[in-house]
């Protein structure tokens, strides 16, 4: 999908592999482009270098996990006001408080993956970059 | 030698010649033959003798003719003269005896009668008759004694010293010096037996005056010499004792005595007889005209030296009466010169005689404070010759002023001429007020016989008693409510001006506190009171009443009117003192006595004179007056004055201060005694009381056990009470010495002792004060004793002697002991507690003690804790910041912090927990801190939370991954097939399931979390508006499924609130996630409103349903797995917890959650959000 015949790029940072491939068939099949990482380095790496539109961030991940790839980000004149959504299934105050003070603005959106269908969360992308 | 031999052989011429003059001459002859008989006498002879010529021969001569007494001595002579021993011619002096019983003197010359040479036949002998010249001579002896004897008297009367004396040496002088055998002096007594008593006598017979019983009434002993001189006042003569016949009563004595004739003198002063002193001879018919005249005279120069002497002796005693009297004497001449002032003038006003005697009037006494008036009318009184009794205000010469009761008198020698005033004056500053209250107290109680009369202001007569209305001679009722001015005559006899007498009474009652005046009865009669004013005054001081206590003194007055008119001020004087005034002989005797003194006793004056002085004096006390005396008369002091006591007459003891002084006369001999004796048996009776108390004391030393000592270093023995003779175990016998008390001390302790003595006490001169041990000498028990002592040195720093006293405290040391042995196991374990303890002092902060675990905590040692307060140190400054914070400590008396960082002295952070409590301890407020480093214990436990944490984010994530997997797998396995209905069924079965199963587990994990506390409240600054919008947004997918629509109808101010924003999303999410879930079907709108309160905001959210009553119960309780009714069929996937989570989360944030159910109205779930900064 592409109003303005433009590309629209997502990260996916998800370690999860069925979680991982079930959200980019989904979101493949809505018309965006998808970048996959694993974990936060690659997530990292990727989001520097190809400036996706929006970072979908789990936090819990080995390696190098949400938060810290997350602050990483923030230290990049891009990654500072890049959009991401913590998509994650951890539910800890610290670390979502963590998470908000690192960039309210941007990533106020804190998604459970739980209590989010396929369905919503494309809603909710599109709503985000404004394509509804 | 003429030798006439009448047998001899001469002429008869010679012999008629021989016999002529032997007939003729006017001298005796006789001729006495051998055998003593008459042969011859001649006319001459017969004639002396009283016999007729021949009557005498024949007779024996010895026993007719010579007096009883001389026969046996003129015998002898005789017997001597025939023997030849006696020569002829030689002169012998003898009485004879004449026929009438006369006793004639005859010089005799007698000559041996020889017949032959050898023949011895009598003697003749020739008689000259001397009776008339012997007497003439002796008179002319007598005379000059007597004159000699006046001399002796006249010098004695000028020197004798009292008028004893003088009385004993006139009569020794007439007997040693006038020849007489016996003198004595009897003074006539104004009794009813008219006596006549020896005062003195001298001589041999003494025993005679004591029978004499003289007296000088008309009865057989008032016949005598003694009585009819002084009934006639003249000379009287008893020429021959034997034969008058008035002398019957005392013939025989006198006769034994050898008294042979007696002249009785009158002593006369002004003429009238006061005494006789009657003079015995041992001869008869002396007394010539020369000799009555010359002892006529004498007797009348005794008189004179008597009375002199009386009136100078009175004199004298009055003087120092007067000199020594406790009260002011002073006396001045007509014009008002003070002449004369007395020591107690000196003493009470401050100038000496120098300053005043006939320099000033008595005006310098004058203190201004008396009103013209009255003073002129004392002048006037004081004029006319009348004695003034006044009370007035004097200045002393300091200028003090001093209340003075004083007696004015004129002094009038002739009658009608004043020759000065004498003035008696006591102060009576201090006694007034007393006096005032007593003489009240004392009149009113006594009023039987004193006039008691009430009157009003305007001086009407409001009361009257018995005796006051019968002495002016009225009934009680004729008197009540006239006018008080009914007693008083307008003018006094004297003539002073009475008619305002009760306005000024009533106008100046302090004035007018005593008064006397002349008072006037229902018959006109007059009389004197004196009487005592008082006002009566209410609470505010006005007047009420006036009170006055009169007593009749009319004749009192004219008692005392007489005594100082007869002349005898200084009488008065002795009489009037307040303080008994006495003389007393040197023997003993009351010589004077005053009402004072007989007050004092109890005795009449009578009475006293009757006594000696150490008759009423107490037994005990003898000792005192007689070391008193004998040391005044020794002259080792002038003036002694002491206690003692006296019985009164009434027999109860009296105790009296007297002062004694001796009065010598100007030769320095003693002649009496002055006294003055003050009655201080009520001050006595105080002492006594203070000693009873003392006794108290000593008995409660004795309760208290303790003793009290007393070491005399210098004579190295010691003292001890009996209560310390318990204590030490020893008797009265025990060796009191320095070794004596060392040995007491315990062996164990006097090395000890040995050091603390001259360590402390001999170098450092500090007082006694130690415990140690002594071994009880009675039972040898050991005891502790404390012991107290001042030490007094000597000037090089010698110890004199220690005073003080002895506690026994073993028993106390016994206690101590038990709380010694306690205090050290808990010292032990205090040391040895794992727990950090301060003690504190409750009242200051100040650390008093502090064990070993808390000095290893904080790094400071014991001495750099103990006395610094506890807010003083740094690792406690945050504890307790100030004064304040320790007050409330003190207050509340317990204080615990669980977890608190205490920086340690080198700078490390400990973790602790700090319990304070406070205890009383011997009644003194103690803070005790336990403070325990819990920095383990908390990093163990921050660990565990943390595992906790990790656990609930793991358990959570690994849950919700295979469910997230599921959810999502689920939504895209139809995505590219069309599944069958049977299929499409069991797929979406699988979806509400894995939908169950994720709610639960969120749910879950909620609760755990809210119940663990590890919910971290994190308020901030949010724009709360933007939030519910958010959240509003992110239901709009769920809302529009249900056909619902959310209205947002917030404050425009909520755009910055101090909150959680996760609490409010996740409380907000909840509420609204129900209201979209169960709000019924029809029900449409969905609406959250915030309103304001006083502490934040009230967020609800509404719907229009209704929950029935039970369901609101219910739900109301937010209870957790309760649901509402139908609201499993709902919604079946709810976990029954969202309620109570959003309950629980308020809560947290501060707030409350509630729910509002009406039916019409719908149903209101209410949170309330604290906008505060804690």
């Amino acid at each position: 999908m592409n109003i303005l015949n433009k590309k629209i790029l997502l990260l996916i940072v998800e370690d999860e592999k069925m979680l991982a491939s079930t959200l980019e068939e989904k979101l493949v099949s809505e018309g965006f482009e998808v970048l996959k990482a694993s974990d936060g380095g690659e997530g990292l790496k990727l989001a520097l270098d190809n400036h996706p539109n929006l970072i979908l961030l789990d936090l819990l991940m080995p390696k190098v996990d949400g938060i810290t790839m997350l602050k990483e980000l923030r230290k990049d004149p891009w990654g500072a006001r890049a959009s991401v959504i913590i998509l994650t299934n951890l539910e800890s105050s610290d670390k979502i408080s963590e998470t908000l003070d690192i960039g309210f603005g941007n990533v106020f959106e804190y998604m459970l993956k739980t209590n989010w269908s396929l369905e919503d969360i494309v809603s909710r992308i599109k709503e985000r970059l404004d394509l509804k | 030698m003429v030798k006439i031999n009448i047998n001899s052989k001469s002429s008869n011429k010679d012999l008629n010649f021989s016999e002529e003059y032997f007939n003729t001459a006017n001298v005796i002859a006789i001729v006495i033959d051998v055998k003593g008989n008459i042969s011859l006498i001649n006319e001459k002879g017969s004639k002396i003798l009283g016999y007729k010529s021949n009557e005498l021969i024949g007779k024996n001569w010895f026993n007719t003719c010579l007096p009883e007494n001389d026969k046996k001595n003129v015998k002898k002579i005789f017997d001597e003269i025939l023997k030849g021993k006696i020569k002829n011619y030689e002169n012998y002096e003898n009485f004879v005896i004449t026929k009438k019983g006369e006793i004639r003197q005859i010089l005799w010359r007698n000559i041996c009668l020889e017949k032959g040479k050898v023949k011895i036949t009598g003697t003749i002998s020739f008689g000259f008759d001397i009776t008339e010249s012997k007497k003439k001579e002796s008179d002319f002896i007598r005379i000059n004694r007597n004159l000699h004897m006046a001399n002796e008297i006249s010098k004695m009367l000028i020197s004798a010293i009292d008028e004893k004396k003088l009385l004993y040496e006139a009569c020794r002088i007439a007997v040693e010096i006038g020849g007489y055998k016996m003198a004595w002096i009897g003074f006539v007594n104004h009794d009813k037996a008219k006596t006549i008593s020896s005062v003195s006598n001298f001589g041999f017979g003494k025993d005679y005056v004591k029978k004499a019983k003289l007296t000088w009434k008309n009865d057989a002993h008032g016949q005598g010499p003694g009585g009819v001189t002084v009934r006639t006042g003249k000379p009287v003569i008893i020429y021959d004792i034997s034969k008058d016949k008035s002398m019957i009563p005392w013939r025989a004595n006198a006769i034994k005595n050898g008294y042979r004739s007696v002249i009785g003198l009158p002593l006369k002063d002004n003429g009238n007889v006061f005494g006789v002193i009657l003079i015995y001879s041992d001869n008869l018919n002396i007394f010539c005209k020369e000799e009555i005249n010359l002892l006529n005279g004498l007797a009348n120069d005794l008189s004179f030296g008597i009375t002199t002497h009386r009136v100078r002796d009175d004199a004298f005693k009055l003087k120092t009466a007067v000199e020594t009297s406790g009260e002011v004497v002073y006396i001045t001449d007509h014009e008002g010169i003070i002449t004369y002032i007395n020591k107690e003038f000196t003493k009470l006003y401050g100038y000496n005689k120098l300053e005043v005697v006939n320099k000033v009037t008595p005006r310098i006494l004058k203190s201004g404070q008396r009103n013209k008036e009255d003073y002129s009318t004392l002048w006037k009184n004081l004029l006319k010759g009348k004695i003034v009794k006044d009370q007035h205000v004097n200045k002393t010469k300091k200028g003090n002023l001093l209340i003075v009761e004083s007696i004015l008198s004129p002094i009038i020698i002739k009658k009608g001429e004043i020759n000065g005033f004498l003035a008696v004056q006591r102060d009576i500053t201090e006694n007034k007020k007393l006096e005032d209250k007593l003489k009240e107290n004392e009149r009113l109680v006594s009023n039987v016989n004193s006039i008691m009369l009430k009157w009003t202001p305007d001086g009407k007569i409001s009361f009257i008693n018995n005796y006051g209305a019968k002495i002016f001679g009225y009934r009680k009722n004729e008197l009540i409510g006239k006018d008080a001015n009914i007693f008083v005559p307008k003018k006094e006899s004297g003539g002073r001006d009475l008619n305002f007498l009760i306005g000024n009474i009533t106008k100046h009652p302090k004035k007018y506190l005593f008064n006397e005046n002349e008072n006037i009865k229902k018959d006109g009669k007059r009389f004197w009171v004196a009487w005592t004013n008082k006002a009566i005054v209410d609470k505010n001081g006005k007047l009420i009443e006036l009170l006055a206590v009169g007593s009749n003194i009319s004749k009192l007055k004219k008692t005392r009117e007489k005594l100082i008119e007869s002349g005898q001020r200084f009488k008065n004087i002795f009489e009037y003192s307040a303080v008994g005034v006495s003389l007393i002989s040197i023997d003993g005797h009351w010589m004077e006595v005053n009402n004072a003194l007989c007050k004092i006793t109890g005795y009449s004056h009578k009475e006293l004179l009757n006594f000696k002085y150490n008759d009423i004096t107490y037994p005990d006390d003898f000792k005192k007056g007689i070391n008193a005396i004998n040391n005044l008369l020794s002259k080792k002091i002038n003036h002694a004055v002491y206690e003692k006591r006296y019985i009164h007459k009434n027999g109860h003891i009296i105790w009296v201060n007297l002062s004694i002084a001796l009065v010598s006369n100007y030769l320095g001999q003693p002649i009496y005694f002055v006294t003055h004796t003050e009655d201080i048996t009520h001050r006595k009776e105080i002492e006594i009381k203070l000693s009873e108390s003392e006794y108290f004391f000593k008995e409660s030393q004795k309760a208290g056990s303790i003793g009290s000592y007393k070491i005399d270093y210098v004579e190295g023995f010691w003292e001890s009470s009996d209560v310390l003779n318990n204590i030490y175990g020893i008797k009265k016998d025990y060796t009191r010495s320095i070794k004596g008390w060392l040995d007491i001390i315990h062996p164990d302790d006097r090395k000890m002792m040995n050091k603390y003595f001259n360590k402390d006490i001999i170098l450092k001169h500090k007082q006694f004060n130690k415990e140690y041990r002594i071994i009880r000498k009675s039972d040898h028990k050991i005891r502790w004793v404390n012991v107290l002592g001042k030490v007094y040195f000597s000037k090089d720093g010698k110890i004199i002697s220690i005073i003080g006293t002895i506690q026994d405290i073993t028993e106390r040391k016994e206690v101590e002991e038990k709380f010694r042995v306690a205090e050290e196991k808990f010292r032990r374990l205090f040391e040895a507690a794992k727990d950090s303890i301060l003690l504190l002092d409750a009242e200051t902060g100040e650390i008093t003690d502090s064990n070993p675990f808390i000095q290893d905590l904080l790094g400071y040692s014991a001495k750099e804790l103990i006395g610094t307060k506890i807010f003083e140190i740094s690792p406690f400054k945050d504890i307790i910041e100030n004064k304040e914070k320790f007050i409330e400590l003190q207050k509340k008396g317990y204080v615990y912090y669980n977890d608190l960082p205490l920086k340690t002295k080198s700078g490390i952070i400990k973790q602790v927990e700090f319990v304070s409590n406070v205890y009383l301890v011997a009644n003194k407020k103690v803070i005790q801190c336990n403070i325990r480093d819990i920095t383990e214990r908390i990093k163990e436990e921050k660990e565990l939370d943390q595992a906790k944490n990790e656990f609930l984010s793991i358990a959570s994530h690994q849950l919700r991954t295979p469910l997230s997997a599921t959810k999502w797998v689920l939504e895209t396995l139809f995505s590219d097939t069309n599944p069958t209905e049977k299929q499409k069924e069991k797929y979406e079965y699988l979806k509400i399931s894995n939908e169950r199963l994720i709610n639960l587990v969120n749910r879950l994990l909620n609760v755990s979390r809210i119940e663990s506390g590890k919910l971290v409240v994190n308020k901030k600054y949010i724009n709360l508006d933007e939030l519910i919008n958010n959240l509003v947004v992110s239901f709009k997918t769920l809302a529009d499924r249900k056909n619902k629509i959310i209205k947002i109808n917030v404050d425009s101010d909520i755009k910055r609130v101090f909150c959680d924003p996760l609490l409010i999303h996740e409380i907000l999410e909840n509420l609204i996630s129900n209201a979209i879930d169960y709000s019924p079907v029809n029900s449409q709108v969905i609406t959250i409103n915030s309103t304001k309160d006083k502490n934040g905001y009230i967020l609800s959210v509404h719907n229009d349903g209704f929950i029935n009553s039970t369901a609101t119960e219910k739900i109301k309780n937010f209870s957790k797995f309760v649901r509402g009714e139908g609201s499993v069929e709902v919604r079946p996937e709810g976990s029954g917890l969202g309620l109570y989570i959003t309950k629980k989360l308020s809560e947290i944030g501060g707030g409350k959650a509630w729910v509002e159910s009406k039916p019409n109205v719908g149903t209101t779930f209410y949170v309330s959000i604290i906008n505060k900064q804690k």
